[in-house]
């Protein structure tokens, strides 16, 4: 836990954040990884200074947090890498799960990660059970799941949410809240802290570009979580929304919103220089070391292979090893299938 | 406030007295759930009424509201909460109170759930159980079976028991198996007195993914579940009386993974097949083991494979439409006999 608190560590996490949602920008500007990647470009303060604010194990026994893929900055807190990051995007053979996945983060359950699943507001949903466990087993852990403010108006969000409420499960729920611009396209809610009151949840608002701001909010909610108190919405306020949301409020125009992000970075490096908390040069430092194992990690997921495809087979069940249809064997037998399922307790 | 003695009417095996359908989930759950400390119960009205049905009565004083959850109305909460549970090392059970209603789930089961293990993001342990089935005048909302809805989606087991052995050894099976399993309780077998037996007083699992022949038969094959095995056996009875017909039933007990090999091996045997089932016809089970059979023992047809099956339309509510609605043993019947005749 070790300087959890210290605001230069702070800034290299998001340093880091911005330098691979830099690089994944790029990746996706060349085709190398979908259109539809989100990088996470603006978002370093809210993810940083969120997950910064937890308690961080190996050994799964540190709080738990499910990133959306816009929070790299919280996925390298929790001792995830810009190489594991780059090799997920990239569907490498090497990449946990293996290519069968897009998205930034695995499932990593000692490390306390959690997800992903790009299904708005189900990660709420099983973030609740996951707190539920910890409340069971009276385990002093918090977990923290982000979400869009999107999100909010899913079906699942709502129950996970509510859920989460009715349990006391120690979740802080952070909703990424947009500008006022984006509000009237899928909520009329201009303070996500009505919501919350709608579930008896409580809440806090800040703004989701002071890094500082957002680990505070985080804390205050995590203490009230490990005291038994159950769950906090926490509101971060003037996040980039997505390209949809402009869309459909008539607001954005045709590019990607999270091209032209505020700069919670530069708002916080300015920070730490004028209360001298920092030096200038040292800042350079920080953001050169990021740059520099960001490039080194996209330079070697680049080289690495995709996975073979045979590698879709099998893992679908436990102890599954996947059976090739019969014209895909060489060379190809009589057109009777083997029997379908090879499960070992099926006998098959 | 906990109790520790076993409730009384959850100690009819250990006494040795016979117990139904429902009786035999009962106790599976209570002794899944004392076997080990990780598995646990979600649900509407679970606790304090002890399940629509009753399957978890005397569970809450016995286990603690801790073990015996009663939920928000909220099937997508609580079986994503369910998985998240999962991952962190428990073993939820949780109930739909009629499985109708797990269709608000189905986001979850079939995206998440099922997913899981595949997506390197580890196994989720949760059996999802419930009533299905009609005969019992619930109209569209209570009488459903749900089983193809997610039988397309890989990553899921799915079990259907049709005797009281069966589901208990079954229940236990699924609730130790490490993968999500939607497991189907039908209505009409749950308390039917012809389907109480004396159970074995010591531990017991019917693995998942094997058939069980239920009746011997050399002229036809009948392959089914649930509560149609009673149907397709009283059909094969009326069949060998009156016709001298030996007609062979195979229950399949899990839909998924589907034991391949004793439908072929049956229909080896026999040369004739007819499929029945409860759930409706199109894009019913009866059509994916037609597949099989055509794939694995087309050479040992003599017949073209038939289906018996509920009609194409919602579960109707008035008794005369629910009963043309279902299948009838009389249908089973005239089918069989269209088939040994070809």
């Amino acid at each position: 836990m070790a300087g959890r608190d210290d605001p230069v560590d702070l800034y290299r996490a998001v340093a880091l954040h911005r330098a691979a949602a830099t690089r994944l920008k790029s990746l996706r500007d060349q085709g190398r990884v979908p259109a539809a990647t989100r990088c996470g470009l603006g978002y370093e303060a809210v993810s940083a200074g969120a997950a910064r604010a937890l308690r961080i194990a190996e050994d799964g026994t540190g709080d738990a947090v499910a990133p959306t893929p816009d929070n790299p900055g919280a996925f390298f807190v929790f001792g995830g890498t810009p190489l594991e990051l780059f090799r997920r995007h990239l569907a490498r053979d090497s990449a946990p799960g293996r290519g069968r996945e897009p998205g930034m983060c695995a499932a990593d359950f000692e490390r306390g990660l959690v997800g992903p699943a790009a299904l708005p507001g189900t990660m709420v949903e099983v973030m609740a059970g996951i707190t539920l466990a910890f409340r069971l087993r009276a385990q002093d852990r918090v977990g923290l799941v982000f979400s869009g403010e999107d999100e909010t108006s899913t079906s699942a969000w709502h129950e996970g949410i509510n859920f989460a409420a009715a349990q006391r499960c120690p979740l802080i729920v952070v909703v990424q809240a947009g500008t006022e611009a984006s509000i009237g396209a899928h909520t009329r809610v201009r303070d996500f802290g009505q919501k919350a009151a709608g579930y008896g949840v409580a809440s806090a608002s800040v703004d989701g570009g002071d890094v500082l701001a957002v680990h505070q909010a985080v804390l205050t909610a995590a203490e009230r979580a490990r005291s038994g108190k159950g769950t906090t919405l926490v509101e971060a306020r003037g996040c980039p929304v997505l390209r949809r949301v402009h869309r459909a409020a008539g607001t954005g125009g045709g590019g990607h919103a999270d091209e032209e992000p505020p700069d919670p970075v530069a708002r916080f490096r300015a920070r730490l220089v004028a209360e001298r908390i920092a030096r200038a040069s040292d800042i350079d430092e920080v953001e050169r070391g990021a740059r520099a194992e960001v490039r080194a990690a996209c330079e070697k997921a680049l080289g690495e292979p995709s996975p073979a495809e045979e590698r879709a087979l099998g893992g679908v069940y436990d102890g599954d090893p996947g059976v090739p249809p019969w014209y895909r064997l060489e060379p190809p037998e009589r057109g009777l299938a083997p029997a379908s399922t090879t499960l070992p307790e099926a006998g098959l | 406030m906990t109790s520790n003695s076993r409730p009384e009417h959850l100690g009819k095996t250990l006494r040795g007295e016979p117990v139904t359908l429902l009786e035999a989930i009962s106790e599976a759950l209570f002794e899944e759930m004392e076997r080990d400390s990780s598995v646990f119960l979600m649900g509407e009205d679970i606790g304090v009424y002890g399940g629509a049905f009753k399957v978890t009565r005397g569970f809450l004083d016995h286990f603690g509201a801790e073990r015996v959850i009663d939920t928000p109305i909220s099937e997508a909460g609580f079986t994503g909460a369910a998985a998240g549970a999962a991952h962190m090392g428990l073993r939820p059970v949780v109930e739909m109170q009629f499985m109708d209603f797990i269709s608000p789930a189905y986001d979850v089961i079939t995206n998440y759930l099922a997913t899981s293990r595949y997506r390197g993001s580890g196994s989720v342990p949760v059996v999802v159980r419930g009533p299905v089935g009609g005969g019992n005048r619930g109209g569209p909302f209570h009488s459903q079976n749900v089983e193809m809805a997610f039988f397309h989606t890989p990553g899921l087991k799915i079990v259907y028991p049709s005797t009281s052995y069966d589901a208990k050894g079954l229940m236990k099976a699924a609730i130790r198996d490490d993968d999500p399993v939607i497991f189907e309780e039908h209505k009409s077998l749950y308390r039917a007195p012809h389907l109480r037996e004396v159970l074995p007083s010591e531990d017991y699992v019917v693995p998942l993914g094997k058939a069980r022949r239920a009746r011997a038969g050399a002229d036809a094959t009948i392959v089914t579940y649930g509560a149609m095995v009673h149907a397709s056996l009283q059909a094969a009875a009326a069949l060998e009386k009156d016709d001298g017909v030996g007609i062979e039933v195979l229950d399949l007990r899990t839909l998924l993974p589907m034991d391949d090999a004793a439908i072929a091996e049956s229909v080896k045997k026999t040369g004739r097949l007819l499929i029945v089932h409860e759930d409706t016809r199109t894009g019913g089970i009866a059509g994916e083991i037609a597949m099989r059979v055509n794939e694995q023992a087309f050479e040992w047809l003599d017949a073209p494979i038939l289906r018996v099956t509920a009609i194409d339309s919602p579960v109707p509510y008035a008794g005369g439409l629910e009963d043309y609605f279902l299948p009838r043993v009389s249908d089973i019947i005239t089918t069989c006999r269209y088939l040994v005749e070809y």
